[in-house]
């Protein structure tokens, strides 16, 4: 596959770094490089890549495309879509389209955060574990062996019960559970590489743990991370939703779950026809931005690891 | 070809979804019934009821929460009971008599009572009650603070010696609970004895309890010596979403919202009950905590502020009474209409805080006093008023008073409000007036009321006030004192009601139609008996 072979020679071209005009030039290449991944997507991916960026609009322009404040009573409570309000309001009389632009901001911030929190970290300590191995190796395998074992979601829950709800401590919470699978890889990754002929003279003309990292190792586990950062983007979003529905989640942050969380807890919800726009709305979005990023993912992988694709 | 089967796939999650959405929607129709006018039942074999841990069922084991003590009452008899117009009814004493000074209360004990497990019931399980309670105190059910001294004349007599006179006495005396002293005497751990413990004198036996599935069972008692249950089994089942365990009949009775109410209008299969209750949301100051609530401007700037018709409109959907600050519901007999009523008012709330020095000197809205320190507060809520502390913080903001909304489960906020430990609190509870709570009289703080001392509220005015009509025989001049009393609370607004909730209940007449029309609590023992 040419684009997988593109990606690694990102990594290791050495034109001069130096030159603002070289900079420019790196950049205008990689734009090419990442359209061109882009074009060979399917019509799925592509789909769900509209949809990824539709969303990251709304949470950046979040108070333009909205009319009305999403703290604040709008309207008459629990209206129905149409007449000034697009999606209806809540049993405060609060906009839920003006909520749900709120919402997707909250979502990708804890998405995001939490993907680079555990991507980031788990692959550096996958690295290091791979690189150096011995006792270090071994005590961070066991590690993972038991954080594999721990079920993670009801550990979230007791741990977000005790933290306290924030948006912070629920980021903390989820990069805690989550950085298990990039360590792996990273690590069974750096075991091939580091056997390989170029790192070996590379070793023996000097190279320093640290250089090899930056200059080897990392340009080219990066695709095969960035697949399971995206995955992660989607399982923190629908953890963070999980534990707002349940009621542990930032009270003040208005995320998805916690629209549904309110939802769900008004008396009666399904018998009367409140739930079709109350409930119904913020269910579609958080469906459609996680089922959005598990295709994209998907393509990406085929990107990173032809073997995929067959 | 991966591309087109991931398509189809797509194509047939949507078709699924879309079906079973209609679905949904399709139970919303009713089909037209053809229901012929059923006489209501009066008895029933089984009655099932929603369930929900509440604890063990003895004064001990409960949780201090009106369902705990309601399942208690079912087991357990006090010696005089209350009807819904407060009149004193017998109950395990059938005679009293108080003495010229109203200091002494001699009650004579009905003959031939029963304890659950054939055992007598007799004076010596009176005097055990008091000297037990006073040992180790109940969760519900204690013995009122005013009883100095309870001693037995002979079997069936009993002489209660009070500290103060007290026109309520009585009244009060019929939340006492007694327990057998054959079952309790040798325990030192009450709070944790549930050994087939729940033994009483009550028209019903505990025949089943689960703590991890909130279920109960009670049997009717043959022994009883009152009138016959109704009921000869009372089932509460754990009923996941109340609506629907209603309509497949796994649930007898069920109280609903306004909005699903008219599914059961017109429907001679179902028969709709609405109460006016004293069951409030009240809105707590902690003096005692933040010093500046001890300002009286600050408070009634506070009351100004919420708009409690709001609330009762996007919160109980229009189904509630909106708060009086003299505390007293509307239709309470003492209920005082001249007191102060606080009706919604930004302006006056943000002049009534400038004049206290709070000014918003850099327009962000939020005010600040001269130490330039913001104006904010913690409220604490359980789960299931955040809704309300949501509102309440919007209406506070427009004043320019930041609220940041503490929301725990119930058991902790409930707790915490019992210690003292918050700075706004919104709590609810029911049971009558309330007043006492605002004095220094009354003794222990409870997870549903507090003190004075707790809130940091001392008036020594309401204090004599309270004590006054306690005393007053005359109910003349008791509404005298009464009226007095609402006049300063709602001047002063040591707490502010926020509504008083109404309640709509709808049952199935056919299948048990003995439902009270004076408590809208299905699970209280005047729906199942009659003492």
């Amino acid at each position: 596959m040419p684009e997988i072979t593109d990606l690694m020679e990102t990594g290791q071209d050495s034109t001069l770094p130096g030159a603002p005009g070289a900079l420019a030039a790196k950049a205008l290449d990689f734009l090419r490089k990442t359209a061109k991944i882009i074009k060979n997507f399917s019509l799925l991916g592509k789909l769900s890549l509209a949809v990824i960026i539709f969303f990251i609009v709304l949470a950046v322009f979040a108070p333009y495309v909205s009319a009305y404040p999403y703290n604040l009573p709008s309207g008459k409570s629990l209206a129905p879509p149409g007449g000034g309000h697009p999606l209806g309001t809540d049993d405060l009389g609060i906009d839920i389209w003006a909520q749900l632009c709120r919402g997707a901001k909250i979502s990708l911030i804890v998405g995001l955060g939490t993907a680079l929190l555990a991507g980031l970290g788990g692959g550096l300590l996958g690295i290091i574990s791979g690189y150096v191995g011995g006792i270090l190796d071994k005590f961070l395998m066991r590690l993972i062996d038991i954080m594999l074992v721990i079920p993670d979601f009801p550990v979230m829950i007791l741990l977000a019960a005790f933290l306290g709800p924030s948006l912070i401590n629920i980021i903390i919470v989820l990069a805690l559970f989550s950085w298990v699978s990039s360590a792996r890889i990273a690590r069974s990754q750096i075991l091939m590489l580091k056997e390989k002929t170029y790192i070996k003279s590379a070793e023996l003309y000097g190279a320093g743990a640290w250089y090899l990292m930056w200059k080897h190792f990392l340009p080219e586990i990066f695709p095969l991370i960035a697949v399971q950062m995206i995955r992660l983007t989607g399982r923190a979003i629908i953890s963070e939703a999980g534990l707002s529905f349940l009621g542990l989640g930032d009270p003040t942050s208005k995320s998805w779950g916690l629209i549904i969380h309110y939802a769900t807890s008004f008396k009666g919800i399904y018998f009367t026809e409140f739930w079709k726009w109350w409930l119904l709305y913020p269910w579609l979005f958080l469906t459609a931005m996680v089922t959005s990023l598990a295709f994209i993912s998907r393509e990406l992988e085929q990107v990173a690891d032809p073997r995929v694709k067959r | 070809m991966p591309k087109k089967r991931s398509l189809t796939m797509i194509i047939s999650l949507l078709i699924i979804l879309a079906l079973s959405c209609s679905l949904l929607y399709g139970c919303k129709g009713k089909e037209a019934k053809e229901t012929t006018k059923t006489e209501g039942k009066k008895t029933a074999d089984v009655i099932k009821l929603a369930g929900g841990d509440w604890g063990y069922p003895t004064p001990y084991g409960v949780y201090p929460r009106g369902p705990g003590s309601r399942k208690m009452g079912l087991v357990y008899d006090s010696l005089v009971g209350t009807d819904a117009k407060g009149k004193i009814v017998p109950k395990l004493a059938d005679e009293w008599k108080a003495s010229e000074d109203g200091l002494i209360y001699t009650l004579k004990l009905r003959s031939n009572v029963k304890w659950h497990d054939g055992k007598p019931f007799t004076s010596d399980d009176v005097v055990f009650t008091y000297s037990y309670m006073m040992k180790y105190l109940p969760v519900n059910g204690g013995c009122p603070a005013a009883v100095q001294q309870v001693e037995a004349v002979d079997e069936q007599t009993i002489k209660i010696k009070i500290k103060e006179a007290d026109v309520d006495f009585l009244t009060n005396l019929s939340s006492w609970v007694m327990i057998p002293k054959h079952i309790w005497e040798n325990v030192t751990d009450p709070n944790n004895f549930t050994d087939n413990s729940a033994v009483g004198t009550g028209p019903y036996k505990l025949t089943d309890y689960s703590k991890e599935h909130g279920t109960y069972r009670f049997a009717a008692n043959a022994d009883f010596w009152g009138s016959k249950p109704r009921v000869n089994e009372i089932k509460f089942v754990p009923a996941g979403e109340a609506v629907l365990a209603f309509d497949q009949g796994e649930i007898d009775r069920n109280s609903v919202t306004p909005d699903i109410v008219s599914r059961y209008e017109n429907d001679t299969e179902y028969k709709i009950m609405r109460y006016e209750t004293s069951w409030a949301y009240r809105l707590y100051f902690n003096m005692a905590k933040r010093p500046e609530l001890a300002e009286k401007s600050f408070r009634q700037a506070i009351a100004y502020a919420i708009d409690r018709r709001e609330l009762v409109d996007k919160i109980e959907r229009g189904n509630a009474v909106p708060g009086s600050p003299g505390v007293l519901h509307p239709n309470n007999e003492y209920y005082n209409s001249k007191a102060a009523q606080y009706s919604h008012d930004i302006k006056k709330a943000k002049e009534l805080l400038n004049s206290l020095g709070y000014k918003d000197a850099d327009a962000e809205g939020i005010l600040k006093n001269s130490r330039g320190e913001k104006l904010s507060f913690q409220l604490l809520c359980d789960d299931g008023s955040a809704r309300m502390a949501e509102v309440i913080k919007q209406h506070l903001a427009e004043a320019g008073i930041e609220v940041v909304i503490k929301s725990v489960d119930m058991k902790t906020r409930d707790a915490r409000f019992k210690d003292g430990d918050y700075e706004l609190c919104i709590n609810g509870s029911g049971n009558g007036e309330d007043l006492s709570e605002l004095t220094n009289i009354s003794g222990k703080g409870k997870a549903t009321s507090t003190t004075a001392k707790t809130m940091g509220y001392d008036n020594p005015e309401v204090d004599k006030l309270y004590t006054g009509q306690q005393k007053e025989k005359d109910p003349e001049k008791r509404k005298e004192i009464m009226e007095k009393l609402q006049k300063i609370v709602a001047e002063e607004v040591p707490k502010l009601t926020i509504y008083y909730t109404n309640s709509l209940a709808v049952h199935r007449p056919a299948v048990y139609d003995g439902w009270s029309a004076d408590t809208y609590h299905s699970d209280s023992r005047s729906n199942f008996v009659d003492d």
